[in-house]
């Protein structure tokens, strides 16, 4: 039995233009709480890979997986709501507070996507002013990310024997690019794959590129961490 | 001590076994607990003096799931390798079968009632445990003396297989949800761990990404391995055997 808020919510996201159905609800988000960034991401073990953002909010979904930290990472982890109201007063994460408000964002909150008790990920919202949510949008916003949970779940494929499995959600090529990186420079450094993706992460930060450009790269073999 | 009192004394332990079963179906839920208790309520109700629970499995087979006592598992077990007895009828015809006396009945049941009288039991109760066409099991109520079982001892008996059945549904479906999303994260997982084992590969034997993916395929398929354990043990360190 839907409840009001789940049905109004439904309602919202089959408004939303064509796209598959992490774009949607990054769109639905984007209306309800009021905040033109949204992203989605699904998380296993350490890793967090973007699988769709709103324009607005693509920018900020790539930072946080670059950078391997913030409020996405946090929710997913805590199963709880977190904001940052005000990155320019105050902000929890000390690389990715800044590097937000460089690219016109100043308040961020992140929403746990959870189902049958497994912690799946978490939907971002990113807003150019500051400020808390309403009671009202936080509730939206933790209902859309447990819809967003059961309806992935739903739509996933039967898991299949063989080949890569099939993704109900799939991050893009520019997500994958990134692990066959940090499987090359675990190699090339002899470092366990955990530290080489800290490796690329640093590089990535301090040579200021997307870490995807930076694995597009070393894929190519035109770039090696130790001979930088 | 009058109906009256009698009833009402039974009322408040009916409540009781309710709120107890209730209970059960929170956090840590036990499949084999909770059945465990039910066997037991039904016992301290005065609705049996032992009773078994027949529920199905994964792949739809009858097993005995719990017995307030280990003659009645047997007799549940005996139930299920003859292929008769009240409780396998209950579970197929979907209604409650009363049996007042099984000494009449062993023309309908000649393993099982034979065997129920000997090891002293006289009459029996049979519920099946469904809902809308869900059939779950049966839960068997034995008494040792002739029409033990009242028509409102089988209105209470009814109302414990229902909440029980409740339950079970609720608890499976709890679990199904929780399988579908563990598969969602598995996925995830497995397709990092081969775009990580892609790169370790092609690092390794100064190949392309894609040959290195077609690779661990190939191996894959000729040694029956799933790509994703295959993966696993490439980042894990072991290079692929050499073919």
């Amino acid at each position: 039995m839907a409840s009001s808020r789940s049905r109004r919510l439904l309602g919202v996201l089959t408004r939303q233009p064509e796209g598959d159905l992490a774009s949607r609800v990054c769109s639905a988000a984007a209306e309800v709480l009021t905040c033109p960034g949204v992203g989605l991401s699904l998380g296993s073990a350490d890793a967090l890979l973007p699988v769709a953002a709103t324009v607005d909010g693509r920018e900020g979904e790539r930072l946080q997986a670059d950078l391997g930290e913030g409020p996405c990472y946090d929710a997913w982890r805590s199963g709880a709501i977190v904001a940052g109201p005000d990155l320019a007063a105050a902000s929890p994460w000390p690389i990715l507070g800044p590097a937000l408000l460089r690219t016109g964002k100043r308040a961020v909150f992140a929403f746990p996507i959870a189902w049958g008790g497994v912690q799946l990920g978490a939907l971002t919202a990113y807003r150019s002013t500051p400020g808390r949510l309403s009671d009202t949008q936080e509730a939206d916003g933790l209902a859309l990310a447990g819809l967003a949970g059961g309806l992935l779940v739903d739509l996933q494929d039967e898991p299949s024997e063989d080949d890569p499995p099939n993704l109900a959600a799939d991050p893009g090529e520019g997500s994958w690019i990134v692990h066959q990186a940090s499987g090359m420079t675990a190699v090339q450094l002899d470092l366990p794959l955990a530290d080489a993706m800290a490796r690329l992460r640093a590089h990535a930060y301090v040579v200021d590129q997307p870490l995807e450009t930076i694995a597009a790269e070393i894929v190519a073999r035109r770039l090696r961490l130790d001979e930088t | 001590m009058t109906k009256t009192q009698h009833t009402e004394g039974r009322d408040r332990s009916l409540v009781a076994a309710f709120v107890s079963l209730a209970d059960t179906l929170v956090d840590d839920f036990d499949v084999v607990e909770f059945l465990q208790g039910l066997t037991e309520r039904t016992v301290e109700l005065g609705l049996a003096a032992e009773t078994g629970i027949l529920l199905t499995d994964a792949d739809g087979e009858l097993r005995v799931m719990a017995a307030s006592q280990e003659r009645t598992r047997l007799l549940e077990l005996f139930q299920l390798q003859s292929r008769e007895g009240p409780c396998l009828d209950a579970f197929r015809q979907g209604h409650p079968i009363p049996v007042d006396d099984l000494a009449e009945h062993e023309a309908r049941w000649p393993v099982f009632a034979p065997q129920a009288l000997a090891v002293g039991f006289r009459s029996v109760l049979a519920v099946p445990m469904s809902l809308r066409g869900t059939r779950l099991g049966a839960l068997n109520l034995f008494n040792v003396d002739v029409g033990a079982v009242t028509p409102e001892d089988q209105v209470v008996a009814r109302g414990l297989a229902d909440i029980a059945t409740v339950g079970l549904l609720q608890q499976r479906m709890v679990r199904e949800t929780q399988v579908a999303a563990e598969q969602l994260q598995h996925a995830l997982h497995s397709r990092i761990t081969i775009e990580q084992a892609k790169g370790v590969l092609a690092e390794r034997r100064d190949i392309e990404v894609g040959e290195a993916f077609e690779l661990l395929r190939s191996h894959a398929r000729s040694t029956n391995t799933r790509i994703t354990d295959l993966a696993g043990t490439v980042i894990a360190g072991r290079d692929l055997p050499l073919d």
